[in-house]
């Protein structure tokens, strides 16, 4: 479908297509333009205007079949550009050089509504500053981002800059020459251009024949491009300075070389790491990516090139937070299963039972009790807890060491309770701890536990080694004041003998 | 140097005396004048004629009335003036000395490569 507009020339009414009415004045502008100087100047564009429409009757279809870039070219030709007329052209004394030769154009700024978005603002400054358009819009976009005030810039510049209408116009916002050769380049160039149109999408309208409704979704769909880009724009820089923060916080170091690590070990346990941190780090840099592409894209309005990629892309985003979803599933389901080891070793003690912490593992009693990740030797270390119980049965002394742990099933939380590592020693009346007990790292979030319980018959005095009394190992089921160290057993429980 | 713009160069000291010629013999409106000029092949582009038209009138070689026509709107209709007629006459005699002397120069030059 094609506009036609209606004109009169010399008096005579034609129809013609918009482009074609377009390029034609574009030629009689560069003929206005020669022949401005000279003395009586209007009369022979007006001659030429009556030729021209002298030609446009006597041209097959006559009056009623609108008139063409086609029939406008054979008038170009048939007329002849001012440069032709320059050649043959003997006017004495005339001192401007021959037109053909002029080598500075002065350039115009105009709107570009062959390259716009909205109002072509962005285009025509490209045109007259000779950049990208997508340049101009970013900064545009960019200031867009500040107060607003732009916005108004934008639209003052909208309403002050001309559009560019004619060939001639558009020639002259590129700097071009105003010539007929570059006319009717250009000219062809929209034919081209408008036959590709016609045949492919021929309901895509030109930017300068948009209709409100669309400028409107312009406007909503250039709003929404900023928006995204700034969304996108965030998520990167929060994303990045989470990590960085997080590891200068936590690890001392600038720069971090799996920082996702460091991360992810308060949350999940050591197995789940590489799936977890590669795909969180996929779909983070997929998310960002996306919204500023996209945002490019709507504020540029243009259009997508592989649809394929998209879509390839599309379904690994969609796939990422469900293997996320199902290592958190997996994750929780370590958790179902409850066992427990439980090692009884009878204690051949006396009257008294030493107790004391193996001396050279003391520094690891600094660590939380909640237990603790050695990077440098890739051990995890957990703290038993210990109780002190009197055994009323059979009047001899036991210790009991009963790992826990959970697992997805029974079987695998007892593999799990049963690769609890822990040293102690039992040699005549004296007991050897160890401070902590160490698990496989790749086996960590498991909630293994170490309980360690001694059973003493009555009246045995027990002996607690200073270090292991301040430590926070054994609990005592009767309140004392301070850290009593020597205790002897009743029938009612442990009583402090001496209270440093 | 390029022969058409040698050709071009030649043509356009002769065109408006051409024109002249044309309107000496009987008026005749622009397109008459374009498709005369077109026989004889004096003229490329018709877009050639208009400022030349145009200067003559202003230097009062030649007039224009209104005329109606059958189709369309009326047409300029040129003829020559008397002083117009005078300038015509002058340019036939120089035209002639111009004509006689490039073929006596030709001539010559054949002559003398005929020997």
């Amino acid at each position: 479908m094609r506009r036609v507009e209606t004109v009169s020339i010399n008096n005579t009414v034609f129809n013609i297509t918009d482009d074609a009415c377009r390029n034609l004045n574009g030629y009689l502008d560069s003929l206005y333009k020669y022949f401005e100087h000279e003395k009586g100047g209007n009369e022979i564009i007006a001659d030429i205007e009556a030729r021209i429409a002298e030609l446009f009757a006597e041209r097959a279809g006559g009056v009623s079949q609108a008139i063409t870039n086609k029939d406008v070219l054979h008038v170009i030709e048939t007329l002849g550009t001012p440069e032709d007329i320059a050649d043959s052209d003997s006017s004495e004394g005339d001192d401007r050089p021959p037109y053909g030769n002029r080598k500075k154009y002065a350039k115009r700024l105009y709107r570009d509504s062959d390259n716009s978005v909205l109002g072509g603002v962005c285009a025509g400054i490209a045109a007259w500053l000779e950049i990208s358009v997508i340049l101009v819009r970013l900064i545009f976009v960019v200031c867009f981002l500040f107060y607003g005030i732009p916005v108004l810039i934008y639209f003052l510049l909208w309403i002050i800059i001309p559009l560019a209408k004619t060939t001639a116009q558009k020639l002259e916002m590129q700097g071009q020459e105003i010539n007929v050769s570059n006319i009717e380049k250009s000219i062809k160039g929209n034919m081209d251009s408008s036959g590709l149109r016609s045949s492919g999408r021929s309901r895509e309208k030109t930017a300068g024949t948009d209709s409100l409704p669309k400028k409107i979704w312009t406007v909503i769909r250039i709003v929404a491009g900023i928006i995204l880009c700034c969304i996108g724009v965030c998520m990167a820089l929060s994303f990045c300075s989470l990590l960085l923060l997080h590891d200068v916080i936590f690890n001392w170091s600038f720069f971090p070389l799996f920082p996702f690590n460091g991360f992810l070990s308060h949350i999940v346990s050591r197995s789940s790491y590489t799936i977890l941190s590669v795909s969180t780090a996929v779909f983070m840099i997929l998310t960002v990516a996306a919204c500023i592409y996209w945002g490019v894209k709507a504020i540029t309005g243009t259009k997508v090139k592989y649809p394929q990629i998209h879509i390839v892309l599309l379904i690994i985003y969609f796939i990422i937070p469900s293997v996320i979803g199902t290592q958190i599933f997996r994750e929780a389901g370590n958790y179902f299963g409850y066992n427990k080891s439980v090692k009884t070793i009878p204690v051949n003690t006396g009257d008294t039972v030493y107790l004391t912490l193996k001396s050279t593992d003391l520094e690891t009693l600094g660590y939380p009790s909640g237990g603790y990740f050695d990077d440098e030797n890739n051990r995890f270390y957990g703290k038993p807890e210990m109780h002190i119980y009197l055994n009323e049965n059979d009047g001899i002394s036991k210790l009991q060491i009963i790992k826990t742990s959970r697992g997805k099933n029974k079987h695998t939380a007892l593999k799990y309770a049963n690769d609890i590592n822990y040293q102690f020693d039992v040699e005549n009346s004296q007991i050897t701890f160890s401070p902590y007990f160490t698990i496989d790292p790749l086996n960590d979030w498991k909630n293994q536990r170490l309980e360690i319980t001694l059973s003493v018959p009555e009246n045995t005095v027990i002996i607690i080694d200073e270090t292991l009394c301040y430590s926070d190992i054994i609990k005592f089921h009767s309140g004392h004041d301070g850290h009593p160290c020597a205790w002897i057993m009743t029938k009612r429980g442990l009583k402090a003998l001496i209270a440093n | 140097m390029n022969t058409e713009n040698a050709k071009a160069q030649m043509r356009k000291g002769v065109l408006e005396y051409c024109i002249l010629s044309i309107l000496s013999d009987s008026d005749a409106y622009a397109s008459d004048i374009i498709n005369r000029l077109k026989e004889v092949r004096l003229i490329v582009v018709e877009g050639t004629l208009y400022p030349l038209l145009t200067r003559q009138k202003n230097a009062e070689l030649l007039s224009y009335r209104w005329e109606e026509s059958t189709q369309g709107p009326p047409r300029k209709y040129y003829s020559i003036t008397e002083k117009g007629k005078e300038f015509l006459d002058s340019m036939d005699i120089s035209w002639k000395e111009l004509v006689d002397s490039v073929d006596k120069l030709r001539n010559k030059n054949k002559t003398n490569n005929i020997k």
